[in-house]
């Protein structure tokens, strides 16, 4: 089901994103052309690992990194949105929310189930958090690197906008680290 | 018995160094507050506060950290509040700033292995994947550089100004510098896994 669920969805996004490159091409904008080129590989990759993969899917990640794309990509380059300033806060507030559900996902598989149940809420808490907040930064030193290397302009806003995604990061995380130590706490004082 | 004694040793050692600094900070504290030197007596102030801080761990009965890590923090405070601050090390030193970055990185990564022995006994240890220990290392790490760096653009907002004045590129350092140190003690954490 969720399989099934995870192709429709990506499939929807890629061929979206392949018209839309099409349209923006036959136009000339050539630059929102090559974002939506993107948009196609990006949105390929669940949908091949959905199809030739025997990967157990969590419903949640997949969902939220497509909205994640329609965000970043869609909306905030093709549509222009991240001109407006705070959307580009606001993406990286979501996906310090989505990095948050990835660090718990991983978590759970990292452990065996029996474990759960002695590990302190602390833990799933500053893990949850801490996890996303590294995304965050790796983020930042990706965008640096490039600026350093291939002498882009991803960080062209400087340190107030360096800071101001991290800080977004940060509290998306923190939101996610809140709520999985208190539902790992409700469920513990359940079983015991 | 050994343990035991290693305990109180852990005991008096805090209480011993976090009184050396404590009376350090304050006669600094003095010392500027008399020659009018705002923002040194604000660091001294700032100081008392981090000196006091490992006395909380006193009304632990059996102190968690190992002997290293309660030093390290202590050279810590050290190099950051009176070389780093006071002395001036982070105007003149152009390194100085990252090193300590790389050196907290490395800290506050077994600061995170002593935190994964509290939060997870013993029993289910074995069922935890190791990878769980590098990544919490790790990341817990590269949180602490982020921590810093939001503590210092909003005190530079603020009041102070001065803390990110290198701009972004010395914050990206700050924060490679920091990765580097806690990476540095994940791998180790995975080597060290059995042991710990």
């Amino acid at each position: 089901m969720n399989r099934k669920l995870v192709i429709i969805l990506s499939l929807a996004y890629v061929l979206f994103m392949a018209i839309l490159a099409f349209n923006l091409y036959s136009t000339g904008a050539s630059f929102k052309g090559a974002v939506a080129i993107g948009g196609v590989v990006c949105g390929a990759i669940p949908l091949f690992l959905a199809l030739f993969t025997k990967l157990q899917f969590n419903l949640p990640i997949v969902v939220s990194y497509l909205i994640f794309l329609v965000g970043s990509q869609y909306f905030g380059s093709i549509r222009g949105w991240y001109g407006l300033g705070w959307w580009d806060t606001f993406m990286h507030f979501i996906s310090g929310a989505i990095l948050a559900f990835a660090g718990i996902a991983l978590y759970e598989r990292l452990i065996h189930r029996n474990a759960g149940d002695d590990i302190s809420p602390w833990f799933v808490f500053l893990f949850t958090l801490s996890f996303a907040a590294m995304g965050g930064v790796l983020w930042e030193i990706y965008e640096f690197s490039s600026d350093q290397f291939f002498g882009m302009t991803l960080q062209g806003g400087g340190n107030k906008d360096t800071m101001t995604d991290l800080i977004a990061d940060t509290v998306g995380g923190l939101a996610i680290a809140i709520y999985s130590g208190i539902r790992t706490k409700i469920k513990q004082s359940k079983s015991n | 018995m050994t343990l035991e004694w290693g305990g109180k040793l852990k005991h008096k050692l805090i209480i011993i160094l976090s009184i050396l600094y404590i009376i350090f900070m304050a006669v600094l504290l003095f010392y500027y507050l008399h020659k009018g030197d705002s923002s040194r007596w604000q660091v001294s102030g700032g100081g008392i506060l981090v000196s006091a801080l490992p006395l909380v761990l006193i009304f632990c009965k059996k102190i968690p950290f190992n002997i290293p890590t309660i030093l390290g923090y202590y050279l810590f405070v050290l190099c950051t509040i009176y070389l780093g601050s006071i002395a001036s090390f982070y105007l003149h030193l152009k390194w100085w700033d990252s090193t300590i970055h790389f050196y907290k990185g490395i800290w506050v990564g077994f600061f995170g292995i002593t935190l994964y022995k509290i939060c997870i006994p013993e029993k289910v240890r074995s069922d935890v994947s190791h990878w769980v220990l590098f990544l919490f290392v790790l990341s817990l790490s590269v949180t602490s550089s982020v921590l810093w760096e939001i503590y210092e653009f909003v005190g530079d907002i603020t009041f102070t100004h001065t803390m990110q004045r290198g701009g972004n590129t010395d914050t990206m350092y700050d924060l490679l510098a920091g990765t580097a140190g806690g990476l540095l003690v994940a791998f180790y954490s995975l080597f060290r896994k059995s042991k710990v």
